[in-house]
């Protein structure tokens, strides 16, 4: 026969609460990595184009970039952030026409990437490429990145969507999404101001 | 003579290293791109660069440490003074 040590007590693990979802923090980490690698590729290019002679940091064939067009791309970007931001309050509400203002969020953002895709066909087409300029070379592989960047938030945006829909949304995962787009959507400024301009 | 390098050449180090510093900041300043065209807007657009790459990652390290901390401190199961708390009240309860 065995007898319990006294000395020996059942402890029971204390309940424990997230403070933060695991989604979210792991997107806010990830997103502070992208902001540095944002931040690199922004410092070669400053300090490129300062360093440069001033007639020499130009498109070929005195082209230049489309700043106009690019606005317009940015205001659909800025809309898209906007659609989001209310979609996510209509999320917490339980409101039902969240679904659409996210799915009319999504179709902002491929709008933006669209139009900007539109852009770089032309200006390939008038001979802008990577070995073109050194300042070709920064636009596509700047722009090209962010547009990356753009297109898996969008898919990501596309997957919450989905879920919304089949009603198994988790907070989490959409926090996470909102919070990848967000940064997209604020990076592109800085991006734009200081290359196109 | 460990305790000659601790009492005499290690101050010495240190003031020697501090003012080469502080004295004479353009020998020290490490810009690989500064001076090759002489421009000062090259100079001005490495240090403010240096800046950005060192302070950014700071900043958002900090930032997300105090955001991680308010949100700990709203939730009551974290906070170990709410937790104390209710376990003095407790303890009160089952005295009385």
């Amino acid at each position: 026969m065995t007898t319990m040590n006294p000395m020996l007590r059942v402890v029971r693990p204390r309940a424990r609460s997230e403070v933060v979802p695991s989604g979210l923090l792991g997107m806010v980490i990830f997103v502070g990595t992208e902001v540095m690698f944002f931040a690199g590729l922004i410092s070669a290019f400053t300090i490129s184009k300062a360093g440069a002679p001033r007639d020499a940091w130009n498109l070929p064939a005195g082209h230049v970039l489309p700043l106009a067009a690019t606005a317009v791309n940015t205001a659909a970007l800025f809309v898209s952030g906007a659609l989001l931001w209310i979609a996510g309050r209509q999320y917490r509400g339980r409101s039902s026409v969240a679904t659409q203002t996210l799915l009319a969020a999504i179709f902002f953002g491929a709008l933006f990437v669209m139009l900007q895709g539109r852009e770089w066909v032309g200006l390939i087409g008038r001979g802008v490429t990577l070995r073109s300029s050194a300042l070709g070379a920064f636009f596509y592989v700047i722009v090209g990145t962010h547009a990356v960047h753009a297109v898996a938030a969008l898919a990501g945006l596309g997957v919450a969507w989905w879920r919304l829909r089949a009603g198994r949304l988790s907070y989490g995962f959409f926090l996470a999404a909102q919070t990848f787009w967000y940064f997209v959507v604020l990076i592109w400024p800085v991006i734009y101001a200081r290359v196109y301009f | 003579m460990r305790e000659f390098i601790s009492s005499v050449a290690g101050p010495r180090v240190v003031f020697i290293t501090g003012t080469l510093v502080t004295a004479a900041p353009a020998s020290a300043l490490a810009c690989p791109v500064c001076g090759f065209i002489g421009t000062s807007d090259n100079t001005w657009a490495y240090q403010a660069m240096s800046a950005m790459l060192t302070l950014l990652p700071l900043a958002m390290v900090g930032a997300i440490v105090w955001w991680l901390a308010r949100l700990a401190a709203r939730e009551p199961r974290h906070n170990g003074l709410a937790l104390r708390e209710r376990q003095v009240r407790r303890d009160r309860a089952v005295d009385g």
